[in-house]
């Protein structure tokens, strides 16, 4: 959007400038994107404790996290010159792409009414063209970050932000982990365009959460503190009014931002259009809270005590800790053993008694579905391990702690499951390769057999047939070419292994000196 | 407490309201407004305008209309139209920041001179008439749908009506049963034994040794959740449980062990320690729920009062041939 009259000029390559205001808007007119937070999706979400919340809302337009309306936006390099070209600041130096100023502010007159405490959420940091995860500027944008943004989107309807893994480009975006290839859309921005195989230089790697979660370590190892130590949520962003609508049998039907005319059979299908064939139902978020009421599950969500899905609902919790009994999945009190010698997701370990590994027990139970639609059993639970050596170099792993891959399928035309799986699974697993030394994280995978991806569920309801072309002979199909085209193409997979995430569990070594090179 | 009243949306309505009242209450001007000063064009859906309207249909439908749809439709359109032009004759679009905002954006993209001034953009944009737009006659029609909520007479609500209103939607308000249980559970997935044999050798002994739920986990293998759930309601139970296991349980008379109940997990053996049958709560505790949702109930009565009567004051022309009778099921004009 915004008014611009330049040609348009593609945006620069290299990871991470925050200020591609709009593929329309020459790269050197930053100020021409009118898209609050900038089109490079600085957005967050904010929740507020109680209904004690300031008088208005912080503007986009006075506290700016990306170029856009009121940001006089100039070249930046960034404190040590290390900022990628492209890269924008505000006229008093503050790099966009950091919700610093947005923060502070917001804290300021969040701290100016009684009871009023807030967390910020960034999400759908898949389309962040890269911004959403700079290197903070200072330790002390780091420190209001580790404050005030906890908890991070992991999925929503337009897309995953875990990881991304293309079998055309492997390695490109971090990780040779195949599971990443899931919901990966091809847009780099909210309302940039579609980007047929993308690689890493049209959508940059720090767009994922994995791979802030180890930046985040390599920035703690060096300034002794973590700008991102997120937990995960999962939402819809369907601006529909109906949260947790995230059926997959249901999302030809609901669609997206109240969009009527998503249910035109030609939007719905299209894999261009950024609310189209890429999309997908959304995500939930599950948190583990003493009871039912607003503050209690603030207080979960602010220690990160939570979990994502993509849509579906499995249940599934971590602990961590060297205390761990080997035998807690045997064990009745799952909950009260973990509390007692150990960490709850979101927590942090560190090296007090790291003679040993610690030990993690992860639990889940798979969505039990409803009359009619029974829910898909589960196949393994994963852990994913991220860390980072003396060097300062980042690795991460992937290990499958219980279940494992199996022969499951779904039937394409029933989207009925077939063969094993499990409807609940445990494990107590350490770390074969735990250095004592050495920061990680740890986090569980969930990953569900496979059932139909949303647009299966609709060419059924269409009754479109692969085997048939609607201008076969004999009587006139109810679809029509396109329909065909698209249910029947390979823009995007027929099944999905739907999955849930815990927050990571962080350790941290004993020694807290900050080590600087 | 009363910040509201200092909104510019509530200084809107009421004043919205006053004109609106205004020309009800005086019948003379009302004539007088509708016979000379307004003179209304008829609202004429050309045959071109049908034809996309029933292109559109298809587009978004996937599927031609069917004749009610259609009807709707077409009634949908000549509404549009209506409200809109209703709007332009109260000058809603004067002193609106969403409409002016709107109208400078534009003509700073046509404008010739990069440094006019907002005021002379807006003058500018409304001499060039680029005023009747999508965004504009949305913000417009959407005005025009507030003031034709209103109620002409104020709004009374009193206790009778409320708890009418209540009666009348006593699903929105009741507070859902609900169950405290404690169970014995046995995995379908686990090793060793079917569950039904484990399951029912169980049973016998909780029940042959008069065994209370405080000391039966050991009977019982492990289950995530924990295994006593503490005022749960029907949907919480079925969601998690399955919907054939919320009614087994519900059905259960409390302080006994019954089962096993099947689950999607496995086989369950269920006591029942305490259940709540759904039940309204008391008015106060619902009053202001029920009072908004009956004026809005109202506002949706007094929004199609008012249209029926905007309908009738215009010639409404459908040049759909044969459908033109059968498109709209409004009365003739001037009834």
């Amino acid at each position: 959007m915004g008014v611009c009259t330049g040609p348009g000029t593609p945006p620069p390559p290299g990871a991470g400038s925050p200020c591609w205001a709009d593929s329309d808007c020459p790269a050197t007119a930053p100020v021409c994107g009118a898209n609050p937070g900038g089109s490079n999706n600085l957005h967050r979400n904010i929740i507020f404790r109680t209904a004690s919340v300031p008088k208005l809302p912080v503007s986009t337009v006075e506290t700016p996290t990306g170029c856009g309306t009121g940001s006089d936006c100039e070249a930046y390099q960034g404190p040590n010159g290390n900022f990628p070209p492209g890269a924008f600041s505000t006229a008093n130096g503050v790099a966009l792409g950091s919700p610093q100023i947005m923060l502070k502010t917001l804290s300021e007159q969040c701290n100016a009414g009684n009871n009023c405490e807030f967390l910020s959420i960034p999400h759908n940091s898949n389309v962040s063209g890269g911004a959403m995860f700079l290197a903070p500027e200072s330790p002390e944008d780091a420190r209001v970050r580790n404050e005030l943004e906890r908890l991070v989107e992991i999925f929503q309807i337009k897309g995953g932000s875990e990881c991304r893994f293309s079998a055309q480009h492997p390695g490109l975006w971090g990780t040779f982990d195949e599971l990443c290839a899931f919901e990966n859309v091809s847009f780099a921005k909210l309302g940039g365009p579609f980007i047929p195989d993308p690689d890493a230089t049209d959508i940059p790697p720090n767009s994922f959460v994995r791979n802030a979660l180890k930046s985040g370590l390599q920035y703690e190892q060096k300034q002794g503190i973590n700008p991102f130590q997120l937990g995960f949520v999962g939402g819809t962003d369907n601006h529909n009014g109906t949260p947790s609508d995230t059926d997959a049998a249901q999302y030809a039907k609901t669609g997206a931002h109240g969009d009527l005319s998503f249910a035109e059979s030609g939007a719905a299908l299209n894999e261009t259009f950024f609310l189209g064939l890429e999309a997908n139902g959304g995500g939930l978020t599950g948190v583990w809270a003493e009871e039912n009421t607003r503050d209690a599950i603030f207080a979960a969500l602010k220690r990160r005590e939570t979990f994502a899905t993509s849509s579906t609902r499995p249940v599934v919790r971590l602990f961590g800790g060297f205390q761990l009994p080997a035998n807690m999945c045997k064990q009745g009190d799952f909950a009260a053993q973990g509390y007692a010698n150990g960490v709850s997701m979101g927590g942090t370990l560190t090296g007090a008694g790291a003679r040993t590994a610690p030990r993690f027990a992860v639990a889940a139970m798979m969505d039990p579905g409803w009359p009619g639609h029974p829910g898909t059993p589960l196949q393994r639970i994963q852990i994913v391990k991220g860390w980072v050596d003396k060097n300062g170099e980042s690795h991460e792993a992937v290990y499958d702690v219980a279940g494992g891959a199996n022969n499951a399928t779904v039937d394409l035309a029933s989207c009925k499951a077939r063969g094993p799986g499990h409807a609940d699974l445990c494990a107590v697993w350490s770390d074969p390769a735990f250095d004592r030394e050495e920061r990680a994280f740890y986090y569980a995978r969930v990953l569900e057999n496979p059932s139909c991806r949303w647009n299966q569920y609709y060419c059924n309801a269409r009754g479109v047939d692969c085997r048939k072309p609607p201008k076969t002979k004999g009587d006139q199909p109810r679809y029509t070419e396109w329909e065909y085209q698209q249910c029947c193409g390979s823009a995007v997979p027929k099944t999905v292994q739907q999955r849930a995430w815990t927050s990571p569990i962080w350790y941290t070594p004993n020694h807290q000196q900050v080590s600087r090179q | 407490m009363w910040g509201w009243l200092r909104s510019p949306a509530v200084h809107f309505l009421i004043i919205g309201g006053l004109l609106f009242v205004g020309f009800d209450l005086v019948p003379d001007l009302h004539r007088q407004t509708t016979g000379r000063m307004m003179e209304r064009a008829p609202v004429i859906l050309s045959s071109a305008r049908v034809r996309e309207l029933r292109s559109e249909f298809v587009r978004r439908w996937g599927s031609k209309p069917t004749p009610q749809q259609w009807r709707a439709a077409i009634q949908q359109a000549v509404d549009d139209e209506i409200l809109y032009r209703e709007a332009r004759l109260l000058s809603l679009e004067r002193d609106d920041h969403s409409i002016r905002r709107r109208l400078v954006q534009k003509m700073r993209a046509l404008s010739m001179d990069p440094k006019a001034g907002e005021e002379d953009l807006y003058r500018e944009a409304r001499r060039l008439e680029l005023d009747d737009d999508l965004v504009i006659r949305r913000i417009l029609r959407e005005k025009m749908r507030i003031l034709l909520q209103q109620d002409p007479n104020g709004v009374q609500i009193d206790t009778r009506q409320v708890e009418d209103y209540i009666e009348r939607h006593r699903q929105q308000f009741a507070v859902p049963a609900r169950v405290t249980f404690s169970h014995v559970f046995f995995s379908a997935s686990a090793q060793g034994g079917t569950p039904i044999q484990k399951a029912k050798t169980a049973l016998t002994r909780l029940r042959s040794r008069s065994i209370l739920p405080e000391l039966s986990e050991e009977l019982s293998e492990p289950f995530l959740l924990g295994h006593r759930m503490r005022g749960w309601t029907p949907s919480q139970v079925a969601r998690r449980f399955g919907e054939s296991f919320a009614e087994a349980v519900f059905a259960l008379p409390p302080a006994a062990w019954y089962g096993p109940i099947a689950s999607s997990y496995g086989l369950h053996l269920v006591w029942v320690h305490d259940k709540a049958t759904e039940a309204l709560p008391p008015l106060e505790t619902i009053r202001e729920r029920a009072v908004r949702a009956l004026q809005e109930e109202r506002s949706a009565m007094n929004f199609a009062r008012g249209l029926q009567r905007l309908r009738a004051l215009y010639e409404i022309r459908i040049e759909d041939g044969e459908s033109y009778r059968s498109a709209l099921a409004t009365p003739e004009k001037g009834s």
